[in-house]
């Protein structure tokens, strides 16, 4: 039976019930997205994904504990918060260097640990400009500290209305509004810098 | 505060993304100001330039394989019907071999039944106590020259000279109790490794 159409909500029950599929089709469904926001946030390949699997695996050996009235996307991206943030802050990493990783010891280290761009398309002339856009935000969005960087990517990456930011990184809604207002700042700031563009 | 001051009051952030969003929640007043004041029009502008920007990032894909990875380390709920049949299982086994068990020790009776008639399982049996009473007998004999011999009779005696019986027992179960009690501490200290000879991580 597939659970193609079946809602996150059901699928957690079933997977609550031992259905190893409808777990499975979970994991497929938010691997990118948990992947992605744990990327950018930790900017290693292999560290986001083991605290990218680390995360999906606390989420259904703790099933029992998964409240249904709410989403379970939301609980999935609050296991995968604190576990990224715990991990930043064993490491005392506040931000993210564009030149690579604190720790990078060798070139290829920095290389692999470094802000650059990641497209799976090629690009035609046409896109160029809003590529190099994208790769100076990306280095713009490394700059910002960890809870900003969470709080936007949230909002304008992953498309999470503000209630959801609140539950998945447990702070009051005011301060998701203040962290996402002053990351807009910043990273305006830092775009303004790299274009020209006067500030108001 | 009047029409007009609301019109000219700049937005404030939550405004901006509210126009910036198309949102309908902004009265005609701040929508007015929204398109007539240069600074806020610039304000909504860059907010909708910066979110079509982080809109249009990409998704990070994890290496191939990421779900079965995944789903290797995963402990899902046994289902209580799959919980049942196991157990069911279990128990069938178990009561299987107990069975087997005893068909087992039946039979064997019955053979030996059948090759010594003479020696039936009540004779059996009490030539066996027997052995075992001669046996517990003459441990008791032996323990009793090992005490006289260690002076522990003569103790005993005193104890009882000096103390009821029931407090005689007492003392000397007091200092058997010691007794372990110092011999468990230095099989402790014997077992106990030294520091600085545990490996580090």
């Amino acid at each position: 039976m597939s659970h193609r159409d079946t809602t996150d909500a059901e699928l957690a029950g079933l997977a609550r019930r031992g259905d190893e599929r409808a777990a499975r089709e979970l994991v497929e469904r938010f691997q990118r997205p948990v992947f992605s926001i744990v990327h950018r946030m930790v900017r290693d390949r292999e560290l986001a994904e083991d605290l990218a699997q680390e995360a999906f695996v606390r989420t259904f050996n703790n099933l029992d504990r998964y409240d249904p009235s709410y989403k379970f996307s939301s609980w999935l991206f609050k296991i995968a918060y604190n576990l990224t943030v715990d991990h930043l802050r064993r490491k005392e990493v506040k931000t993210i260097s564009i030149h690579g990783a604190p720790d990078a010891l060798t070139a290829e280290r920095q290389e692999a640990t470094s802000v650059t761009l990641e497209s799976d398309e090629e690009a035609p002339d046409a896109r160029l400009e809003a590529l190099e856009l994208a790769d100076e935000l990306e280095r713009a969005i490394a700059t910002l500290r960890e809870d900003y960087r969470t709080a936007i990517l949230l909002r304008h990456v992953e498309g999470r209305p503000y209630e959801e930011i609140a539950e998945i990184m447990d702070i009051p809604l005011g301060t998701v509004k203040t962290y996402i207002f002053r990351a807009r700042r910043q990273l305006r700031d830092e775009l303004a810098d790299t274009y020209g563009v006067p500030e108001v | 505060m009047s029409e007009q001051e609301i019109r000219q009051t700049h937005l404030t952030p939550d405004e901006v993304e509210a126009v910036a969003e198309t949102s309908a929640t902004l009265s005609e007043a701040r929508r007015v100001h929204a398109r007539s004041c240069a600074a806020c029009a610039r304000e909504v502008a860059e907010l909708r330039r910066l979110s079509a920007a982080l809109a249009r990032l990409p998704l990070r894909k994890p290496a191939p394989g990421f779900s079965d990875r995944v789903m290797a380390r995963v402990r899902l709920p046994v289902p209580w019907h799959r919980r049942l049949a196991a157990s069911v299982r279990e128990r069938t086994a178990a009561g299987i071999a107990v069975a087997a068990t005893i068909g087992a020790l039946l039979a064997g009776t019955g053979l030996w039944a059948l090759r010594f008639p003479h020696l039936s399982p009540t004779v059996l049996a009490g030539w066996l106590a027997g052995q075992a009473g001669e046996l517990l007998w003459q441990g008791a004999m032996a323990a009793g020259r090992v005490a006289y011999a260690m002076g522990l009779t003569d103790l005993a005696g005193l104890l009882q000279a000096e103390l009821s019986l029931a407090s005689a027992f007492a003392a000397l179960a007091t200092i058997s109790l010691v007794g372990v009690g110092a011999l468990s501490v230095m099989i402790r200290l014997v077992r106990t490794e030294p520091r600085g000879l545990v490996s580090a991580r």
